[in-house]
């Protein structure tokens, strides 16, 4: 009964994410074969406990299918009808394009293998780790049953040509039952060219090509009555289409890089280092590696203290990471070492992730370091930098240099020529609009895009506390140069007396690398101070909980700082949150829909009325952090992460434009359509 | 003589917008977008004459969705905003060379 109740809520509740198989049948003229087929599916996979979707690949019918399925009314049956027919392998191809499982079965629809079979291939991706499993009529233990003996000279046949002459292992290439990571399924349908018959020896052989591991695991098997296959005339277009395949190969149609093949380095650092903009290198690099055209990360970041390593376990559905260790903070040859890994790993495109003290506190070897974009665009790859700060919005007074002029005009002209060094890169992506327009006019350069920093994560809609057991004030970062505490920590001593609920302030973080010690410094000074909490370095795992249990997020800055990490986490736990009234945090909260209490940065008394405002008003509280949720959902990070993969592709293409003869005319094609149809929305 | 004829239909979602397209705005967008995609849709107009501001977030959901009809052969035409403040993000990201970017939704259904 359990399955029973499980079919009927399958079939009337959507599922509310992305589920983990979905089951692709492609389907011509199939009125008569296809919804037993549906039957037993929807029979068989409920109640396994898993999520799953069915989508049906018209392929052009001219009889009943479109309508017959439509008409079951099963809310998680998807049905994309084409105009015309095709070809087999193009409603495979459209119907695993558009599947959202984390697994993805291409499943005939005429049952000829049960479906009950999925339940031996499954195993093989998720606990073997194959990239894909393809059931087969020619592996040992597999048994055929009604198999004509035309159709079995035809198997055989064309097993021999697969064996000799295309050096693919699967015996069974033909087998309508095929699971894939949704990874694989993506990059080989891309990829895909042949919409025939012989598109699956096509996508084996890309398999082959491109280094994934297939499976072959032997299936029953039935020659169901109502088969389409004319053996002799098909196997006429197999040889065809093997020739063809081989053809493409030659002239590197399965190069292009939108297939699947994009190797990209990010220099920058990473969880467990301490230094800075880990948080952001850690997220970017974990949507970056679920693109289903990036085919590697290449990390070339710095070298750990002994006995910590870099951890990127291998996951399906994720493009593995290869780790480079290739600087040192501090140490004066970092360009030098990044320009050899970069040279030595050949990525297809570079990105670095950092600020102008990314690579040492001293300042003349930190500018050394930021040779290395410059470097890595004149060994001829694509360069994009992201670039967190700038110098032009830095307030060198505050940095130190009150009172010296001659200082101040050399730090100035310094961190112009470094600038200008930077802008040696095919690009350089900041975080906020002003920055763009800033750069653009003081040098005259049109390199600079505005890439947003996103949100790291797709969060749940937060559950607001009014009357928290306890009011947590929290500050999040590395502290010591502009995020200092001092002044947070003045203000929670004038704070605690005024609240009969117990409150706690929390230091979340540690100490800037260019400043050794400063929180044990603060912490010996404030040692007298009750419920005040040091966490020392926060796992990346405990940040949520960190948030989650905080009532006002502070940002203790005295300077500016560029768009901030901090701000989107907050965000995205639905945080009401204080800020310094400072240039780059007020531009971005009008920017990206953020809003806050703001202070003047300095002033203890303005940092305690703006956090009593927000302790004071629970309802003002909730209606700040359910602004700033949705603004951080509104721009995700995946979503950033795409814009600049499409600024690498055109940079490639761009790259690809240079290297054509200059005699070329440009190819024009004539429209082929005759007639469209267009349907108007309006939002 | 043989005379051969052949007739293609290529189906173009039009999806005209008005008003702000930004952080909290583009829900509706997205969710629009992401029911037409899966019923197969890979051809867009995304008109944006009405527009009257456009933040990163708005061009995000443009963006993901270029991303994703891409792979499949698939098409993601602009019709420029009159007002410069919706155009703005779309140079500073430089995503203007992106998209092909066209007066009309008339002029970007008459090139395929």
């Amino acid at each position: 009964m359990k399955t029973y109740s499980d079919y009927e809520h399958w079939k009337s509740t959507p599922l509310e994410s992305d589920p983990y198989l979905s089951i692709v049948i492609p389907a011509y003229n199939e009125a008569n074969r296809i919804v037993p087929t549906i039957g037993a599916i929807a029979a068989h996979l409920s109640g396994k406990g898993y999520t799953w979707e069915l989508i049906i690949a018209d392929d052009g019918s001219k009889d009943e299918t479109v309508q017959l399925v439509s008409s079951l009314g099963l809310v998680n049956m998807r049905v994309l009808k084409a105009p015309k027919n095709g070809g087999k392998g193009s409603a495979v191809r459209r119907g695993v394009l558009a599947a959202r499982g984390k697994y993805i079965l291409f499943d005939d629809a005429d049952n000829s293998t049960p479906i009950e079979e999925i339940d031996r291939l499954l195993p093989k991706l998720e606990a073997e780790g194959f990239h894909m499993a393809v059931g087969s009529r020619a592996a040992d233990g597999a048994q055929e049953g009604n198999k004509s003996l035309k159709r079995k000279i035809l198997s055989y046949g064309l097993r021999f040509i697969v064996k000799h002459f295309f050096r693919i292992g699967v015996k069974d290439t033909q087998c309508g039952f095929k699971l894939y990571t949704r990874e694989a399924a993506q990059k080989l349908h891309t990829a895909q060219t042949v919409m025939g018959f012989s598109f699956d020896l096509e996508i084996l052989y890309l398999a082959s090509k491109f280094g994934m591991q297939v499976a072959e695991v032997p299936v029953n098997w039935v020659d169901a009555p109502g088969s389409k296959v004319d053996p002799a005339k098909e196997a006429r277009r197999f040889i065809k289409d093997l020739l063809r395949i081989r053809l493409n190969d030659l002239r590197g149609a399965y190069h292009n890089k939108r297939a699947a093949e994009l190797r990209v380095a990010v220099v920058g650092t990473h969880p467990p280092s301490q230094n800075t903009l880990t948080e952001y290198g850690y997220h970017f690099i974990r949507h970056l590696r679920a693109k289903p055209d990036v085919s590697e990360v290449i990390l070339i970041c710095d070298e750990l203290p002994a006995g910590e390593s870099y951890q990127f376990p291998r996951e399906n559905g994720l493009a593995p990471v290869t780790v480079v260790p290739a600087w040192k903070f501090g140490a004066w040859n970092n360009a030098l070492h990044i320009w050899k890994a970069i040279r030595q790993q050949k990525p297809d495109v570079v990105l670095f992730n950092i600020q102008f003290a990314s690579f040492a506190s001293s300042k003349l070897i930190a500018a050394l370091g930021l040779a290395a974009p410059a470097l890595s665009r004149a060994a001829g790859y694509p360069t994009i930098t992201l670039l967190h700060n700038i110098m032009e919005t830095v307030n060198l007074k505050q940095a130190g240099f009150a009172g010296n002029p001659l200082m101040e005009t050399l730090t100035r002209a310094a961190g112009k020529f470094f600038t200008r060094l930077l802008l040696r890169s095919d690009e350089v992506a900041v975080t906020i609009p002003k920055y763009v327009e800033i750069l653009q006019k003081e040098y005259k350069t049109d390199k600079v895009v505005l890439a947003p920093h996103g949100a790291f994560n797709q969060t749940p809609e937060p559950v607001f506390d009014p009357n928290p057991a306890v009011l947590r004030l929290m500050t999040f970062g590395k502290f010591g140069t502009y995020k200092k505490v001092e002044d947070l920590v003045e203000a929670f001593q004038k704070l605690q007396p005024r609240y009969s609920q117990p409150m706690e302030l929390v230091i979340a973080g540690t100490d800037s690398p260019n400043t050794p010690g400063y929180l044990a410094g603060v912490q010996q000074q404030y040692a007298q101070v009750n419920n005040l909490r040091f966490t020392g370095y926060v796992p990346e795992e405990a940040v949520a909980g960190l948030f989650t249990d905080s009532t006002v997020v502070i940002f203790p800055y005295t300077s500016t700082t560029g768009s901030s990490g901090v701000l989107h986490q907050a965000g995205e736990y639905g945080k009401a949150v204080v800020l310094p009234r400072l240039g780059d945090l007020a531009e971005l909260v009008t920017e990206e829909g953020y809003s806050g209490e703001f202070f003047e940065p300095g002033n203890i008394d303005s940092l305690v009325n703006a956090i009593s405002t927000l302790l004071d008003n629970p309802p003002y509280r909730e209606e700040m952090g359910m602004r700033n949720y949705l603004a951080a959902q509104g721009l995700p990070m995946a979503d950033v992460v795409d814009w600049y993969l499409v600024n690498f592709y055109y940079l490639l293409a761009q790259r690809e434009q240079e290297q054509q003869p200059k005699t070329q005319m440009p190819l024009t094609v004539a429209p082929a359509a005759t007639s469209r149809t267009s349907t108007r929305i309006t939002v | 003589m043989d005379i051969q004829v052949s007739e293609q239909v290529i189906r173009i979602h039009v999806i005209k917008m008005n008003g702000r397209l930004d952080a909290f705005s583009v829900k509706a967008l997205r969710s629009k977008l992401d029911e037409l995609t899966r019923q197969g849709g890979i051809h867009f107009v995304l008109d944006l004459a009405d527009v009257s501001f456009m933040d990163s977030a708005g061009l995000a959901a443009m963006v993901s969705l270029l991303r994703q009809v891409q792979p499949l052969g698939g098409t993601v035409k602009l019709v420029r905003a009159t007002e410069a403040n919706a155009n703005r993000v779309l140079t500073l990201t430089k995503m203007d060379r992106a998209f092909p970017i066209f007066d009309n939704s008339a002029a970007a259904l008459a090139v395929v």
